[in-house]
């Protein structure tokens, strides 16, 4: 009897038992089922929006609308700053398809600049947003990409990873030319530029190299207001920047990477290493340790260098006539033809222009700082009295003493190129009679300040037969002139081509075939 | 048998505990150092007194990535060493924070509190950034500062 009650007990037990089975069995099979909802991928979602300005008007669009369009998955090949490669599966939205909403298209635009939040921002330039889509991505091999990405990733097949924007935040569309000037009126040697202006100590990493600031360069070299400036390194890496940037950082001029731009509030992907040109308006610096670096070497002689005409071609420039200028002010013009056979040749920290056998000795310039373009035909300045000079055909030279840096022949063609022709109006008492005349000539003021003298006691000026006269600086103005035309006709007496005129009712002092200049 | 299982059972459970209370720090210091416990908590992880009278931190340095972990050791005069333990800093920017010649810059004698620049040194305290990493350089500066200040508490 106990025997059957204790089999009724296990045959309940056992039903019991079989019945716990199957309804565990049922909630773990619910259990999965819904464990499989659960562990469903929550859809993305990121607060906030993509701001996108340069359309008719600034728009912003969700994170979240960005993220329902329809999407591309590729494969897109990235390259690091140290050229490395690599490989990966990006799904996201094509801008073109976000910009079509608003009927535009990347290739609308000169440029696209990206922006992330934390500030970085990179400028995409027309060669790559007219043949390449930038894609606004969110997912990266499969996977939702890491906070530290989202919510988009704007990422380039085939490009710098620089372009690679994580967290971007705002798109600008740029048109037209942001201030590039293709015509340069000064060529400026940078390591020669920066060695005028305050060198400070800057920490790179492990070293302190020296840097000059950015807003003191430009102030000092430039003379046009402008928005931006336009980078070339020497890998052919180009990259525009604006002013505000510009002035806030420093161009480290020393150590690694140098010429490099950065500034200590610029992430360091927006620093511009192995600077080989910057251009700002009408100005533009060349980087000669860079140029080494961009140009093979040529030769003249024993000197070794940049030749001239590999630096004119790689700017863009072409003129009849080029001013060269040393550090100290000298000055000496080549016309190309000659100027494009001689080399740059760096000697003790120094940057000299090295001309072929044959070729005047004065084109040998030390100390190179300034290259100037001349204007064919040089425009007036808007004053009444500057008449056009370009007829005057008198060759003549007038050789000026007591600069700093020895003598200078100042020459008719300088004179045609460099300064304004003005004309003064004389009245003169001779024998009792008013004698009135109309000259034309160049300032002595203007030749003195050519040749940088910026303060002298007096001047003597002395014709081809040996006479002197010795004015006093406040005898010498604005009317103070070296007139080569007369009444209209250009003086072409040989003994005579050039004369001093003075605006003073007689003509004693007016030296006729002035020959030399003493500054004192 | 039964008694051998007892007697294995209980060694291997004093085995186990033995490996679970053993400091696993004490890989990074001089094995003659005494567990300040009472200096632990928040960011410091572990503090040793050293038989030299100086002081060890390990610190947790809150860097751009989790995972930053200093060591630092300091006396009455000087930072006497700085070394990263660990970090998940980015190899060419706050990764750099494992040169000598970044960390040299903390060592030796130290002021109240150390100040971060971004150009140049100009004046002693002065620790200039890594180039491109001004967060990691934050991170440790103000994780060696919190060395100072217990040290000197």
């Amino acid at each position: 009897m106990q025997l059957i009650y204790v089999l009724k007990i296990m045959e309940v037990k056992m039903k019991k038992l079989k019945g716990l089975a199957i309804l565990l069995t049922f909630l773990l099979v619910f259990a999965a089922c819904s464990t499989t909802e659960v562990e469903q991928p929550n859809e993305l979602s990121y607060e906030g929006s993509l701001k996108i300005a340069g359309l008719d008007s600034d728009i912003e669009v969700s994170y979240n609308d960005i993220y329902s369009m329809e999407s591309i998955t590729e494969e897109f090949l990235g390259i690091s700053s140290s050229g490395e490669e690599s490989k990966n599966t990006y799904t996201g939205v094509k801008l073109n398809d976000v910009l079509a909403l608003y009927g535009a298209g990347q290739s609308d635009f000169s440029f696209i600049r990206l922006t992330a939040s934390d500030g970085y921002a990179i400028d995409v330039p027309h060669e790559i947003i007219s043949q390449k889509d930038i894609v606004l991505a969110y997912e990266i091999n499969g996977e939702v990409m890491e906070e530290r990405s989202l919510p988009l990733r704007a990422v380039i097949d085939g490009e710098r990873s620089m372009y690679y924007v994580s967290k971007l935040a705002e798109i600008t569309l740029v048109s037209g030319n942001l201030d590039v000037s293709s015509e340069f009126e000064k060529i400026v040697i940078l390591e020669v530029a920066a060695n005028t202006l305050t060198l400070e100590d800057y920490t790179y990493y492990e070293s302190v190299d020296k840097a000059i600031r950015g807003s003191e360069l430009l102030e000092k070299f430039s003379n046009q207001e402008t928005e931006s400036v336009h980078f070339m390194a020497y890998d052919d890496f180009e990259k525009t920047e604006m002013l505000n940037v510009i002035n806030q950082g420093y161009i480290k001029m020393t150590g690694e990477n140098s010429p490099l731009f950065l500034a200590p509030e610029l992430p360091k992907g927006m620093h511009t290493k192995n600077i080989l040109t910057m251009d700002s308006g009408d100005v533009v610096f060349l980087s000669m340790h860079s140029a080494h670096e961009y140009f093979e070497e040529s030769q003249i002689g024993e000197f070794v260098g940049i030749s001239f005409e590999n630096i004119l071609r790689l700017l863009n420039i072409s003129s009849e006539m080029y001013t060269l200028e040393a550090a100290d002010g000298f000055q000496v013009d080549i016309p190309q033809s000659d100027l494009v056979q001689t080399i740059i040749s760096e000697s003790n920290g120094s940057f000299r222009v090295r001309a072929p056998e044959g070729m005047p000795n004065n084109y040998n310039l030390k100390d190179l700082m300034v290259i100037y373009p001349q204007d064919p035909v040089r425009e007036s300045q808007g004053s009444t009295d500057v008449v056009d000079g370009e007829g005057l055909t008198a060759n003549w030279e007038i050789q000026v003493d007591g600069l700093v840096d020895g003598s200078f022949t100042f020459t008719s063609d300088r004179a045609k190129s460099r300064l304004d022709l003005v004309e003064l109006n004389t009245s003169v008492v001779r024998n009792d009679e008013t004698l009135e005349e109309a000259w034309q000539g160049y300032r002595v003021l203007d030749v003195l300040s050519f040749l940088k003298v910026e303060d002298f006691d007096s001047i003597v000026f002395e014709s081809g037969d040996g006479f002197k006269l010795e004015l006093p600086a406040s005898e010498i103005n604005e009317n103070s002139i070296l007139a080569v035309v007369r009444n209209g006709e250009e003086m072409t007496d040989l003994d005579n081509l050039i004369r001093l005129v003075l605006d003073t009712p007689v003509s004693s002092n007016w030296i006729k075939g002035v020959v030399r200049l003493t500054v004192k | 048998m039964k008694k051998f299982l007892a007697v294995l059972l209980i060694v291997a459970l004093g085995g186990a505990l033995y490996l679970i209370n053993q400091d696993e720090y004490l890989a990074f210091v001089d094995m003659n150092v005494t567990r300040m416990r009472k200096h632990e908590g928040d960011e410091f992880v572990r503090v040793y007194a050293t038989k030299e009278n100086s002081r060890i931190y390990i610190i947790d340095a809150q860097g751009y990535n989790p995972g930053l972990m200093l060591k630092v050791e300091i006396d009455d005069e000087d930072i006497k060493a700085l070394e990263i333990i660990s970090h998940n800093e980015t190899d060419k920017y706050g990764g750099y924070a494992e040169q000598e010649w970044f960390r040299n810059r903390f060592l030796g004698e130290y002021p109240d509190k150390f100040e971060l620049v971004k150009i140049r040194k100009e004046a002693p305290g002065e620790i200039v950034a890594l180039t491109g990493a001004t967060i990691t350089t934050r991170a440790i500066i103000d994780a060696v500062n919190l060395c100072i200040e217990n040290y000197g508490g």
